[in-house]
């Protein structure tokens, strides 16, 4: 029964970790309010005119002689701003540093440079600084390009081992792993910008440019 | 550069032999080819395209050659231009191309940031068509978006890896040269990491397996992908030109996961029994749901 139960109440695709939802899911409302009243309490009547700023749509379409367009120089913002009927036409792409691309307006904004990989170069490694045994990991880029793997345990290299035996996970040893020439995840903050999580040291076959 | 008829083949041959489809593209770091403008196939390329491939983001251009071959089978060795942020290599004919001609491009085999071996090369034949591309082309915009989650297993870190599979609807594209010369520049507008500034997804060839209903599937990591995620997109021709700047988004929200992924319509139980019982379980639930409203 319980199966059936399921079965006809026909269940959504639904987050198991407590997030804060986009609209109204999982709360009773009641069912009579305007959608911009749906925070008054329950018991407020539900028949109470609502206001609106005087520059909404109601309030225009009252008086039709109103021009509704006045046209500006055309920017990339989702505008019509100069009243042509077309929004962000007529805008050329920007040209990015080193002749890499253009900046297109889309959406509303022009767009960011393009850039090579999301995250970093498929296939490439970044050492990261373990917890236990020898204090020394590899991480490993996906195949996309979009995220690193777990940081798998690995033997320093000779020039970190002393460190790495003396100091354990520390900044001394991440010191020693850009000092040596790798890529090496900021864990210590050595540059003191409050971002654990950027590469430190020799990275420029693992970012993304 | 003439050489003969029999080098030619053997060239071709060679190539064969490394060409691959895009699935092989998967392994880790390989920077193998990904597509090809125009692809293998097309008709009627604008005598003035220039000619272009996608490769995979960890390759690298050494100055590999490009060789066209010309409807007389002679060949040209041509010049590249390589632009790293796209992975786009790209060569303009030394003529134009010879209206209804046959040809044939050999795109090489390009070596890898961090892979040893080279990657997989391609080769495409097209046929010209009689007029050169003049106009910029058109797009509708990207018309819908639905998503998924899809867990797969990737060779570069050993494991499972979470992405977020996108499945864009795309409007309507023209071009004066054709379908066949255009790249989709798809962008993500909206996004947890965004910002306002749209982020640019890797270029690709216009897809041309459906005349109607085009769409591309898009991946992203979970972490930039949870919430309300749009996407707006434009297409370039053959001759480098943009369609209109485009303001038509299409937007889904996404859930972060884990997450229960529904239940079937169908139900298994019989009868009426089953049918009040399952009646009565859901009168309850609404029950409980109530008092927690009205705290």
């Amino acid at each position: 029964m319980v199966a059936f139960t399921l079965g006809v109440t026909g269940c959504g695709r639904t987050g198991l970790e407590p997030t804060d939802p986009p609209g109204d899911a999982g709360v009773d409302r009641p069912p009579d309010l305007p959608a911009d009243r749906m925070d008054a309490p329950p018991d407020l009547a539900p028949d109470l005119p609502v206001e609106h700023p005087p520059d909404l749509a109601p309030d225009r379409e009252m008086h039709p002689d109103v021009p509704t367009c006045v046209p500006t120089a055309e920017t990339c913002n989702g505008i019509d701003d100069d009243c042509n009927g077309l929004i962000d036409d007529g805008l050329p792409p920007i040209p990015c540093p080193n002749g890499n691309g253009y900046r297109q307006c889309v959406g509303g904004a022009y767009s960011d440079c393009p850039r090579r990989c999301q995250v970093c170069v498929p296939g490439s490694k970044r050492t990261c600084i373990t917890s236990f045994c020898t204090f020394w990991g590899n991480q490993e880029c996906a195949a996309d390009g979009m995220s690193f793997g777990p940081c798998k345990e690995a033997p320093p290299p000779a020039a970190c081992a002393d460190v790495a035996n003396r100091m354990q996970r520390s900044a001394d040893l991440e010191q020693c792993c850009i000092d040596n020439g790798y890529c090496c995840v900021d864990e210590f903050d050595l540059n003191h910008n409050n971002d654990r999580t950027e590469m430190l040291g020799r990275c420029d076959a693992i970012v993304c440019q | 550069m003439k050489p003969t008829t029999a080098a030619v083949t053997l060239a071709l041959a060679a190539v064969a032999v490394t060409a691959a489809p895009a699935a092989r593209a998967a392994q880790c770091g390989k920077p193998d080819l990904v597509d090809m403008v125009p692809p293998d196939g097309a008709t009627g390329v604008p005598l003035n395209a220039a000619l272009g491939a996608h490769y995979a983001a960890s390759a690298e251009y050494l100055g590999e050659a490009v060789v066209l071959v010309h409807p007389d089978m002679s060949t040209e060795s041509l010049g590249a231009n390589w632009d790293p942020t796209e992975q786009f290599l790209s060569v303009t004919p030394g003529a134009p191309l010879e209206p209804g001609g046959s040809y044939t491009i050999m795109w090489p085999a390009l070596r890898g940031l961090n892979a040893a071996a080279p990657g997989v090369g391609g080769m495409a034949t097209f046929t010209a068509g009689t007029t050169d591309d003049v106009s910029p082309p058109t797009f509708a915009g990207v018309q819908g978006v639905t998503w998924d989650l899809e867990r797969a297993s990737d060779d570069c870190v050993d494991g499972l890896v979470e992405r977020f599979l996108f499945d864009i609807d795309l409007g309507v594209a023209s071009d004066d040269g054709g379908t066949s010369g255009l790249t989709l520049l798809l962008y993500q507008t909206d996004g947890p990491q965004v910002m306002g500034t749209p982020v640019p997804l890797p270029g690709r060839a216009w897809p041309q397996d459906s005349k109607t209903d085009a769409h591309v599937q898009v991946r992203l990591a979970t972490d930039v992908a949870v919430g309300e995620i749009c996407f707006a997109g434009i297409v370039r021709d053959s001759i480098g030109q943009f369609s209109q700047n485009n303001n038509v988004k299409a937007c889904v929200h996404t859930t972060a996961p884990p997450f229960f992924n529904g239940c079937s319509v169908a139900g298994s139980g019989r009868g009426a029994s089953s049918l009040f019982a399952s009646l009565a379980l859901l009168a309850a639930a609404m029950r409980r749901r109530r008092p927690r409203a009205r705290r």
